[in-house]
């Protein structure tokens, strides 16, 4: 079979860049032209072999990711187009789920804001006998321990009056026990508008406690620049009657803090008691041997001492009846205290705020897992570089060959 | 109709984009062989490696994408991953019986052409596969640069160099033939 050459039009194009001398061209022409003749037919039976093959039923095959993944009318889906698809969608995921994470922490707002009164009590005080103790009950006095502070905390939540963040005018901590004999110190700070109010609510508080029938224990009123004023009292309560202190407070302002202390003195007074029933008997016995021996100097000045030490420790239990019958109340009236803003837009902020930590937190998971996953990621995709490489130059090798 | 069947139809009949696989089997066979011919030099391996080509063709049928590349391009592509299999599997055999092998490789040579272009066929087994498979390409099928390119898995500018390369030394070995001759 002849084949006429080829034209030097498309031995150039076949050689497209090297330009050949004119002998080199013609040979070359001539060459190809040889080549194109050569007859290499498929025989009868690999005609026969490929249609037998040809008949079957083409394998379907598993369908790939692209297919299985392929959106109705994206057929061209490529993996660049599903990861930033898929990336795009893990963000709409992310703010969906940190918004409503985010208002119910709006919710938790108010809860914060709500006050805290922690209350410490005493163990409960064995009945105190104090007109006629005896050996035994003394005894258990005497083995009573010192009194112990125990932690009870009642939240009480804001009865919903002018500042979410207040803490509520009706937010009064339980009272003291009227059967025992308990020291209650009240600590409570009162947001007042402005500096105008400020001294007007420091002078209500102070009529309003010697009404109770207390009285001023001390008074720091202080107004730094005309913005920003705070009034610092401390008043001497009746126990019987701080509850009614308290309400009497909350109605000068927002409450914005409230803590109270019970502490038990019973066991205190048992003991002092039990040391004052005993110098008692003691000087009983003294003036008993004195009135048999009067001119023993030894006996008269143990009977002066005794007496002495009796006074003292009935004036220190008076003390701590005192402090059990008069309660004491730390009053801040203060022109600061958290933004009075409306509840609807606090919670906003906060659940803004609170978006941005959560997304704060989701970078740090996704960093992470980055770190994690980015050395493995690496190591893989060199691993498959080695191997395609590796499996490329074993074919350029294999074609290298005669 | 099954659904197995009813798919199995519609991927068979013709679409405007997508012809049948018979079709492209009847109209590359030729093409397929050729290459693999020149690739291997040795026309019953080539008979071989075209069979396992077109089962492998029609066990693929289901990603070939008319969108992508040309039928032809396709199986030419499969050929080659085809004739390389065999190359590989044939070295692995050869390093076990080296001593069986060196009869292999002479059992290999192209047999005389009654056509009479045995001279040429013999200055073609002289050349390397790769330069073997750039004359089949370029030359016989006359695929384009690109195309050619896009089987070999280069730029087409290293395809015409090679090319070019191949030419040149099958030149010299025919030259050398006649010089013995």
């Amino acid at each position: 079979m002849s084949t006429p050459d080829p034209t030097p039009d498309r031995v150039d194009e076949l050689l497209e860049g090297a330009s050949p001398s004119g002998n080199e061209e013609r040979e070359t022409a001539s060459l190809i032209s040889q080549l194109q003749g050569l007859e290499d037919e498929p025989s009868p039976e690999l005609l026969a072999r490929v249609d037998e093959i040809a008949s079957g039923v083409p394998a379907q095959g598993r369908r790939t990711w692209r297919e299985r993944f392929a959106l109705p009318g994206f057929p061209s889906l490529t993996g660049p187009r599903l990861a930033l698809a898929g990336g795009a969608l893990a963000v709409v995921v992310i703010v969906a789920v940190a918004i409503p994470l985010s208002t119910n922490g709006g919710s938790d707002a108010g809860d914060i804001a709500s006050g805290q009164v922690e209350v410490v009590t005493g163990d409960p005080a064995p009945e105190a006998n104090v007109t006629a103790p005896t050996d035994d009950e003394a005894s258990a006095a005497q083995a009573a321990p010192a009194p112990r502070e125990r932690s009870e905390e009642e939240t009480f939540s804001s009865d919903g009056g002018e500042s979410g963040a207040a803490v509520g005018k009706g937010a009064i901590p339980p009272g003291p026990d009227a059967g025992r004999n308990q020291e209650v110190r009240v600590r409570t700070a009162v947001q007042v508008d402005g500096v105008d109010a400020l001294s007007k609510a420091s002078s209500q508080a102070m009529s309003q406690v010697r009404e109770l029938g207390g009285f001023t224990a001390s008074s720091q009123f202080s107004v730094p620049n005309g913005d920003f004023g705070v009034s610092d009292l401390v008043f001497k309560v009746p126990s019987g009657r701080v509850e009614e202190a308290l309400e009497g407070f909350s109605e000068l302002g927002s409450v914005i803090s409230q803590e109270a202390s019970l502490v038990d003195l019973g066991a205190e007074l048992n003991q002092r008691q039990v040391q004052i029933t005993r110098q008692r008997e003691r000087l009983v016995s003294l003036r008993k041997a004195l009135s048999e021996s009067p001119n023993d100097a030894e006996l008269q000045r143990q009977a002066t001492e005794t007496e002495n030490r009796l006074a003292a420790l009935i004036e220190q239990r008076k003390k701590v009846l005192e402090r059990a019958r008069m309660s004491t109340i730390d009053l801040r009236l203060t022109t600061d205290g958290p933004a009075a803003v409306e509840e609807g837009e606090n919670r906003f902020i906060a659940a803004f705020d609170r978006s941005w930590d959560r997304l704060a937190i989701v970078l740090e998971w996704v960093i992470s897992a980055a770190v994690f996953l980015l050395p493995i990621g690496l190591l893989g995709w060199l691993g498959l570089a080695l191997t395609r490489n590796l499996r490329r130059r074993g074919s350029d090798r294999l074609m290298d060959a005669v | 109709m099954s659904t197995a069947s009813a798919i199995a139809v519609a991927v068979s009949e013709p679409t405007l984009a997508q012809p049948t696989f018979r079709q492209v089997a009847e109209d590359h066979l030729g093409t397929t062989y050729r290459y693999l011919t020149h690739l291997v030099s040795n026309r019953d391996l080539a008979d071989d490696l075209t069979s396992a080509t077109f089962e492998r063709a029609l066990k693929d049928w289901h990603r070939f994408d008319p969108e992508k590349g040309t039928p032809e391009v396709w199986l030419i592509q499969i050929a080659r991953r085809v004739a390389l299999d065999h190359f590989r599997s044939e070295g692995r055999r050869r390093g076990r019986e080296e001593t069986y092998a060196s009869r292999e490789a002479r059992v290999a040579e192209p047999p005389a052409d009654p056509a009479g272009d045995a001279r040429l066929r013999e200055a073609l087994a002289g050349l390397t596969r790769s330069e073997r498979e750039l004359i089949a390409l370029r030359v016989v099928l006359e695929l384009d640069s690109n195309e050619a390119a896009e089987v070999v898995g280069g730029s087409p500018s290293a395809v015409s160099s090679g090319l070019h390369r191949a030419l040149g030394k099958l030149r010299r070995e025919m030259g050398n033939r006649d010089e013995h001759a």
